[in-house]
């Protein structure tokens, strides 16, 4: 199973356990529609892209059984985590038009895209570094 | 920055979100759920894993060292982030019924430690590296 495969399956058990639970419940109380359930997985982009960043090249990984758990396994259950968030303040802000509900769901995602980015970029540059 | 003062930044800029995300629930979830205000205090339990993830890595003295990149990370930037957390811990409550106190504390408690393990095991080797790098 490729990295981004195992990757991705790893980051949607969090991400819909919480972000699911969300969105079930914010169909009836919040009007969600089916769009921002994607929302969810704005995360993992910021993830991919700075996995490909600082580690380019994922057969590197396999070298090192530990970083390789950490990276691959651990890290995207922690930003599934950050990813199931997403969909909270929507329960909260609830606008009464379409347009005005998804820009709230558009601006926490970017919040918490950059949220992870900003508190993963040392982690990654120091994942990196010690492959060289 | 050094000492006391690194740690009181720290804990006011985790204070930010986590009282954004965190007492936005608490504020609702008083009148919906009857938060009970003890519960309030669970939003700052990933705080102590943070200073606990600091002290072990790099000693208890002041938060991290002169380096002034890497200092301003852990204080400004890790605290941030694991604010963001923390608001999340009032969430589940949201979604389990719960009567009693007993059954509250209960969700309010098993959702702390969940989100502290989160935390730390996310964080454990970033520490472990930038103490590698100093």
């Amino acid at each position: 199973m490729s990295d981004v495969l195992l990757s991705f399956l790893i980051y949607a058990i969090p991400a819909n356990l919480i972000g699911g639970t969300a969105f079930l419940s914010g169909r009836k109380r919040a009007q969600m529609e089916g769009l921002e359930y994607f929302a969810i997985y704005g995360p993992y982009v910021a993830f991919v892209t700075m996995s490909a960043g600082y580690l380019n090249h994922p057969e590197s990984l396999a070298n090192n059984a530990t970083f390789h758990t950490f990276a691959v396994v651990l890290q995207p259950i922690g930003s599934g985590v950050l990813g199931g968030l997403t969909l909270m303040p929507r329960l909260f802000i609830q606008p009464a038009e379409r347009l005005k509900r998804l820009k709230v769901t558009a601006i926490c995602t970017l919040a918490m895209m950059a949220v992870y980015m900003m508190s993963r970029l040392m982690l990654f540059a120091v994942l990196g570094a010690s492959y060289e | 920055m050094s000492g006391a003062e690194s740690y009181f930044l720290s804990f006011t800029l985790y204070a930010i979100p986590a009282n954004i995300i965190g007492g936005m629930c608490f504020v609702i979830g008083r009148e919906k759920l009857g938060l009970m205000r003890l519960e309030y205090f669970f939003i700052y339990v990933p705080w102590l894993v943070l200073i606990l993830l600091t002290g072990g890595f790099f000693g208890t003295g002041a938060m991290v060292t002169d380096d002034m990149s890497l200092n301003t990370f852990i204080t400004l930037v890790q605290s941030i982030a694991c604010g963001v957390l923390g608001g999340a811990i009032l969430w589940p409550r949201f979604y389990f019924k719960a009567e009693t106190t007993n059954e509250k504390l209960r969700i309010t408690a098993l959702s702390t430690i969940s989100v502290s393990v989160v935390y730390a095991f996310t964080r454990i080797i970033l520490f472990a590296g930038i103490q590698a790098l100093m």
